[in-house]
C-alpha cells in the first residue's frame, strides 16, 4: 500500500506544482504574446522581462475586495469557482507525461493513475464537471449577464463534447483502446496520428478550443455583448480560481492533443532507448512539455489572431458541419478497419 | 400728416415728427447714433443716411421733417416722400460714416466696458469695413478722465455724438459737459470748475452709444455678455423707477434703467444705481435665530417659530403692542401681515413708518419707501413723524419691526429709558442691522431682489418686481414666513399659546379655518397675489401677465 | 454602391485558408519592431500644434499680454477658465487681477488661444499634469506666466497681432 501511496504522493505534488506554476506563467505569456503581436512590449516592469508579473498578480488577487453582492445564493456563489478550478486539475490525473523511470529495481509510470485504461473516457467525464462550476456561477449570480453567460457557456460545451468524442474516437478505433498511453505508444512505433487522422484532428482542435471557452469561441464571457459573461459578479481570489481554472484547461487540452495526434513525448526518430533509463525519462518528460508548450502558444497565438463567432455561427458550425463531418469520418475510419480485418 | 414710402412700405409721418421716428415707430431699421427719443435732435452723427427720392445727396432721417405736397406734386400720384434705407448707396455711405468715426478710435474693445452693447460694434458688424485704410498715427486723446464721482470718460472712444451734453442740459439742466476744441479734436469735457456730480450724472453713461462714458463702480466688473438681466423696480422712492438688474452668478453687477414712459421714461437716479454698491459687504443671516443670554442662536424654522408664537400669540392687549411696519414691504407682504396680526393680536394692529426725503422736479420724490402709496391702497395706517419711533415703543410690551432698522445708531439703554416696560423685541429684515442686533427674535427675510411682489408708486402704477437672484432656503419673503406661520399654528396644540381666554384660542381656530382651504397655506407669491387682487377692487381681474414690462395704472391709488 | 458578395470556392468557405492567413500575418508581427514608448524613460517628443497645456505669454515689455476681455472664458467649453479683472496705471488700463485655468476641466481644444485677441494664451506641448489632488491642478496667474516664460519654442516668435 505504502509502496503505491507515496509515490503517488510525490507525483501529485509534483504534477500539481508544476501545473499551477505553469498556469501562472501562462498568463504571462498570453499577455507577453498577445503584446508582441500587436507590435508592442506586454509587461515589462516588474523583474526581468516581467518575469515576476505572476507573483504581482497573485499578490494582488490576495488583496484585492472579495465583493460578494446582495441576493446571490451564497452557496453556490462560493462553490462556483472551485467547481471550474477542480475538474480542470484533476483531469492531468490521466495523461502520461514521460517514460518510465527505473529506481532500485522497480519501475515507477510517470503518470499518476497508473495504467487506466479507461483513461480517455475518464478525461471526457472530467472535463464536463468543468461547466458545473459555470452554470453555477452564472446562476447564484444573481445578473442577467452571467446567466446569459452560463445558458450560452453549457449550449457550447455540451454540442461540442460530440464532437471532442467523434474527434477522439477514431484514434480509439487505430489503437483499439481507450488507454492513453497505449495511443502514445501506439504513435512511437509508427507515425504520428496527425497525419493519417488529420481530419480528426481538425474536428478535435475545432471542438477543444470551444470546449476550452477560447476564442473564436468565447461566447460565455464575450466582453463587447456580455460584461464578464459568467464570472461578471466575481472578485479577488474567486475571479483568480475562474481565471486560473481556465488556463489549466487550456494546458490540459494541450497536453491531450499532444498524447492524441502528436505522439506524446515520443519522438519517432529517436528511440528513447538508447539512453540510461533516468536520463530517457528526463528528456520524454522534457520533449512532452516542449510538445505542450508549443500548443499553449497555438491557443494564444490563434486568441489573437481570430475575432469571436456569431452565436448562430458557433452552432451551425457544430450542428450543421463538425457532426457531419465527424459521423463520415468515423464511418469511414470504421469501414477502414472492419475491411481490414 | 404725410404718406411716406419707404422701402415699398407706406407709412403716414404726422406733422412733428421726422423721417426716423416714423421709420422707428413702423419697425423699419435705420441705424442711428446721436438720436435719442428723450433727447432734442441735432444730426451729429450722419449714421442715419436715407436716400430721398428728389434730393440730391443723402439726407439725415432724424431731422428731416415731411412737408405735406400739393395734390398735384405728389410723388405717385399719393406719396409726399419716397425714401430708400437699403440701397447700395446707402449702404456705401453708412460703411464711409462708420469708416470715419473709427479713424481716431482705438479699437480697444478686449478691454472696453461697452463691448457686447455697444453700437460702434453692432453697425460695424452690419456695415462696417472689415479693416481700415487709415494707416497713420492715431490722434491721441485724453483717457480716463474722472468727469465726476461715477463717470470716467475716454475721449479715444468718444463719436461725439453729443448724447451726454444734451442730457445735461434738457433733462437734468445743470449744464456741466460741453465739447471742448475743434474739428477733430474735439471732445467732450466739463465746463471750468465743473464736476459732472447732478443726480443723475449715470445716465449719460447709458444713453452714451459707445464706451466713451463708463460707470466707475461697474468699470471692469464684468463683461456685459455674462450677465442676466431680470425687471424690477427701484426700491429707493416713490417714484419706482423701473430698472433691470444684471447680476452674474448670484451677484448684483449693476442696475440700469429700464424704459417705462408712464414712470421714468430712459433714466434713474444715482442713489437708486447706486443700491447694488450700498447692499454689499452687508451683515446677512440665513436662519431665524432667538436671543438666549445675550446671544443669537440659530433654530430650526419649527422649533424658532413655536417658541416665537407661545410667547407672543394672543398673550397681550392690542395697546401693549406696537407693530412697526416699512414701505419696502410689498403689496403681498402687506396682505400676508394683515393675516399674520389677524391671527397672533386678534385685530390689524401696526403703523408704516412715513419716511421723507428730498425730492426734486425730475424723478426723485418725496416717500423715500418703494411702496408707500401700496399700503396706503391697502388702507394701513400711518406714523406722521419720520423714523423716529420713541413714541411707537413707549408703554409698549411687545414690539414687532419688519423691514425697518429703526433703532439706528442707539444703544440698549436708549431703548430700555424709552420703553421700560419692554419684554420682546421681534426683527424681521433681510439685513442683520443694529435693530435685529437689539432684539429677542430675528428672522432674516429676502431682500427686495430676492423676491416676487407688487408694488405701486406716486402715481398709481402697479408694477411687478421678480427674483433676481435667488436667497439661500433660510431667507424668505415676509408671506412666506406668514404662510410657515399658518402651517405651523395648525398643526400646534393650542394651550401651547398660554393664554387663559378661551373665546381667543376660539378666534384663533376661526381665523385658521377661515384660510384652511384658501390657497396661501402653499408658499409662493401667487396666493398672495390673488389675496391683493381681493384686496383692490380695481385690479380684482388683473393677470401676471398684464404686469409684465410696463405696469398697471391704478386710479383710485397714488397721490392723483 | 452596392458591393456584391463575392461567392466562395469551397475551400474558401471551409475557413481554414483565411485561418492559416490571419495566423501567418499575426506571426509575422511577432518580430516586427515594437512601437511602444518606454514612458519614463523614453519620452514622446509632441508634433508641432500640439495642444497641451494653456498658459498665459507675456509680452517684450514683461508685462502679461493679457488684458482680461475675458473672451476665452466666454468661449471655454468646459468653463474651465476664471479670470477676475483690475485696473492698472498703465496705458492698457485693463489686467487680469486673478487668471486661473483649471486642468481638471481643461479639454485642450484650443478655443482660448483661437479667441485671443492679444495672443496672450497659448496651448504648450506640456502634457504631463497629473496630479493627486484636484486642487492642485487650479492653477493661478503667477504659475500660468511661469510656465509660459519656460517655452522654448516661443522664444523669437512674437507674432504681430492678426490683420483683417
Amino acid at each position: 500500500m505504502v509502496n503505491i501511496l507515496i509515490p503517488a504522493i510525490i507525483k501529485i505534488v509534483v504534477v500539481l506544482g508544476v501545473l499551477l506554476t505553469a498556469v501562472a506563467y501562462t498568463t504571462l505569456a498570453e499577455r507577453k504574446i498577445s503584446a508582441y503581436l500587436q507590435d508592442r512590449y506586454g509587461p515589462n516592469r516588474v523583474g526581468p522581462f516581467g518575469l515576476f508579473q505572476p507573483v504581482a498578480d497573485g499578490i494582488k488577487f490576495f488583496f484585492k475586495e472579495d465583493i460578494t453582492p446582495k441576493r446571490v445564493f451564497r452557496v453556490t456563489y462560493y462553490l462556483a469557482p472551485m467547481c471550474t478550478l477542480i475538474p480542470a486539475l484533476i483531469t492531468f490525473a490521466v495523461i502520461p507525461f514521460g517514460e518510465s523511470v527505473s529506481l532500485n529495481g522497480t519501475s515507477y509510470r510517470l503518470w499518476i493513475a497508473e495504467n487506466m485504461d479507461l483513461g480517455l473516457v475518464y478525461l471526457l467525464a472530467v472535463s464536463s464537471l468543468g461547466v458545473y462550476g459555470i452554470i453555477l456561477a452564472g446562476l447564484s449570480s444573481n445578473n442577467k449577464y452571467s446567466l446569459l453567460g452560463s445558458l450560452r457557456s453549457v449550449n457550447q460545451v455540451v454540442s461540442y463534447e460530440i464532437a471532442l468524442g467523434l474527434g477522439i474516437l477514431p484514434i480509439a478505433i487505430s489503437c483499439g483502446g481507450f488507454n492513453l498511453d497505449e495511443i502514445v505508444r501506439a504513435q512511437e512505433k509508427g507515425i504520428w496520428f496527425v497525419v493519417p487522422h488529420f481530419v480528426a484532428f481538425l474536428i478535435f482542435l475545432v471542438a477543444i478550443f470551444a470546449e476550452t471557452n477560447r476564442l473564436p469561441f468565447d461566447l460565455p464571457e464575450g466582453e463587447s455583448e456580455l460584461v464578464g459573461g459568467y464570472h461578471t459578479e466575481y472578485s479577488g481570489l474567486r475571479f483568480a480560481m475562474f481565471f486560473m481554472g481556465e488556463y489549466a484547461n487550456m494546458i490540459t487540452a494541450s497536453a491531450l492533443i499532444v498524447i492524441l495526434f502528436f505522439g506524446g513525448w515520443s519522438l519517432t526518430f529517436i528511440k528513447y532507448e538508447i539512453f540510461g533509463s533516468i536520463l530517457a525519462a528526463i528528456l520524454s518528460v522534457l520533449v512532452f512539455c516542449a510538445k505542450v508548450a508549443f500548443f499553449v502558444f497555438f491557443f494564444i497565438w490563434v486568441r489573437w489572431t481570430l475575432p469571436r463567432f456569431r452565436y448562430d455561427q458557433v452552432m451551425n458550425l457544430m450542428w450543421a458541419r463538425l457532426l457531419p463531418a465527424g459521423f463520415l469520418y468515423l464511418l469511414i475510419v470504421g469501414l477502414f478497419y472492419f475491411l481490414l480485418e | 400728416m404725410a404718406l411716406v414710402w419707404i422701402d415699398g412700405k407706406e407709412i403716414v409721418v404726422e406733422k412733428n415728427e421726422t423721417l426716423l421716428q416714423a421709420a422707428l415707430r413702423e419697425g423699419i431699421y435705420i441705424p442711428y447714433y446721436c438720436y435719442h427719443p428723450s433727447l432734442s435732435i441735432v444730426g451729429q452723427c450722419r449714421m442715419c443716411l436715407v436716400k430721398i427720392e428728389g434730393m440730391p445727396k443723402l439726407m439725415t432721417a432724424c431731422n428731416t421733417y415731411v412737408p405735406e405736397l400739393p395734390k398735384e406734386k405728389k410723388i405717385d400720384g399719393k406719396y409726399d416722400m419716397k425714401v430708400y434705407t437699403r440701397t447700395e448707396e446707402v449702404k456705401e455711405a453708412r460703411r464711409g460714416i462708420l469708416e470715419f468715426l473709427l479713424l481716431n478710435h482705438p479699437l480697444d474693445c478686449p478691454i472696453c466696458d461697452q463691448a457686447g452693447e455697444c453700437q460702434l460694434q453692432i453697425y460695424s458688424y452690419e456695415y462696417g469695413n472689415a479693416r481700415s485704410d487709415f494707416r497713420f498715427e492715431k490722434l491721441h486723446f485724453p483717457k480716463r478722465v474722472e468727469l465726476g464721482e461715477h463717470i470716467v470718460y475716454d475721449a479715444e472712444r468718444c463719436i461725439k455724438c453729443t448724447r451726454c451734453i444734451r442730457f445735461c442740459n434738457e433733462i437734468t439742466k445743470t449744464q456741466e459737459l460741453t465739447l471742448i476744441d475743434r474739428g477733430a479734436n474735439t471732445y467732450v469735457d466739463t465746463f471750468e470748475g465743473k464736476k459732472l456730480n447732478n443726480p443723475y450724472s449715470v445716465c449719460t453713461v447709458d444713453i452714451c452709444p459707445v464706451g466713451a462714458l463708463t460707470f466707475k463702480e461697474f468699470r471692469f466688473k464684468e463683461r456685459v455678455w455674462f450677465l442676466q438681466g431680470s425687471n424690477s423696480v427701484c426700491p429707493e422712492c416713490s417714484r419706482n423707477c423701473a430698472i433691470r438688474v444684471d447680476t452674474y452668478k448670484g451677484e448684483i453687477m449693476r442696475i440700469v434703467p429700464r424704459f417705462n414712459p408712464e414712470v421714468n421714461n430712459y433714466f434713474m437716479c444715482d442713489f437708486g444705481r447706486l443700491l447694488s454698491e450700498r447692499i454689499k459687504n452687508k451683515e446677512l443671516r440665513n436662519s431665524p435665530a432667538i436671543k438666549e443670554n445675550g446671544a443669537f442662536k440659530v433654530k430650526s424654522e419649527k422649533e424658532f417659530y413655536t417658541t416665537l408664537l407661545s410667547k407672543i400669540t394672543r398673550k397681550y392687549n392690542s395697546n401693549e403692542v406696537s407693530v412697526i411696519l416699512s414701505g419696502r414691504m410689498t403689496n403681498e407682504e402687506i396682505e400676508a401681515y394683515k393675516v399674520f396680526s389677524l391671527i397672533v393680536f386678534g385685530e390689524v394692529v401696526g403703523e408704516f413708518l412715513y419716511v421723507t426725503g428730498d425730492e426734486d422736479k425730475i424723478l426723485i420724490k418725496k416717500e423715500k419707501r418703494a411702496n408707500y402709496f401700496g399700503a396706503k391702497t391697502l388702507k394701513m395706517k400711518f406714523t406722521k413723524e419720520n423714523e423716529d419711533v420713541t413714541h411707537l415703543i413707549k408703554n409698549k410690551k411687545l414690539v414687532v419691526i419688519i423691514r425697518e432698522n429703526v433703532f439706528k445708531g442707539k444703544k440698549e439703554e436708549d431703548i430700555k429709558k424709552n420703553a421700560p416696560s419692554l419684554e420682546t423685541v421681534v426683527t424681521f429684515d433681510t439685513f442683520f442691522t443694529e435693530t435685529a442686533q437689539l432684539s429677542d427674535f430675528y428672522v432674516p427675510l429676502a431682500g427686495w431682489f430676492e423676491m416676487e411682489g407688487t408694488v405701486i408708486n406716486f402715481n398709481g402704477q402697479l408694477q411687478k418686481i421678480s427674483k433676481c437672484i435667488t436667497p439661500p432656503k433660510g431667507r424668505k419673503p415676509f408671506y412666506d414666513v406668514v404662510s410657515t406661520v399658518l402651517t405651523i399654528l395648525k398643526d400646534m396644540d393650542t394651550s401651547d399659546f398660554k393664554s387663559e381666554k378661551t373665546k381667543e384660542i376660539e378666534s384663533i381656530k376661526k381665523v385658521l379655518e377661515e384660510f384652511k382651504n384658501r390657497e396661501v397655506m402653499n408658499k409662493g407669491f401667487y396666493p398672495w397675489f390673488k389675496e391683493v387682487k381681493n384686496a383692490i377692487p380695481e385690479i380684482k381681474n388683473l393677470s401676471l401677465k398684464d404686469l409684465t414690462s410696463f405696469g398697471i395704472f391704478l386710479k383710485e391709488s397714488g397721490n392723483g | 454602391m452596392i458591393v456584391k458578395r463575392p461567392v466562395l470556392k469551397w475551400w474558401e468557405r471551409l475557413y481554414l485558408p483565411v485561418v492559416e492567413d490571419g495566423l501567418l500575418t499575426t506571426f509575422r508581427h511577432l518580430f516586427k519592431k515594437k512601437v511602444t514608448v518606454q514612458y519614463p524613460e523614453e519620452r514622446w517628443v509632441p508634433p508641432e500644434g500640439f495642444r497641451g497645456a494653456p498658459v498665459l505669454l507675456t509680452g517684450l515689455d514683461g508685462r502679461e499680454k493679457c488684458t482680461s476681455c475675458k473672451l476665452c472664458m466666454f468661449i471655454c467649453p468646459p468653463q474651465a477658465i476664471r479670470i477676475v479683472a483690475g485696473e492698472t496705471e498703465h496705458p492698457i488700463e485693463k489686467y487680469p487681477q486673478e487668471f486661473y485655468i483649471d486642468y481638471g476641466l481643461c479639454i485642450f481644444c484650443g478655443y482660448c488661444q483661437e479667441v485671443c485677441p492679444c495672443e496672450a494664451i497659448w496651448l504648450k506641448h506640456e502634457f504631463e499634469l497629473a496630479d493627486f489632488d484636484r486642487t492642485n491642478l487650479i492653477f493661478g496667474k503667477d504659475k500660468l506666466l511661469q510656465m509660459g516664460r519656460q517655452e522654448p519654442y516661443l522664444k523669437g516668435k512674437e507674432k504681430p497681432l492678426k490683420k483683417g
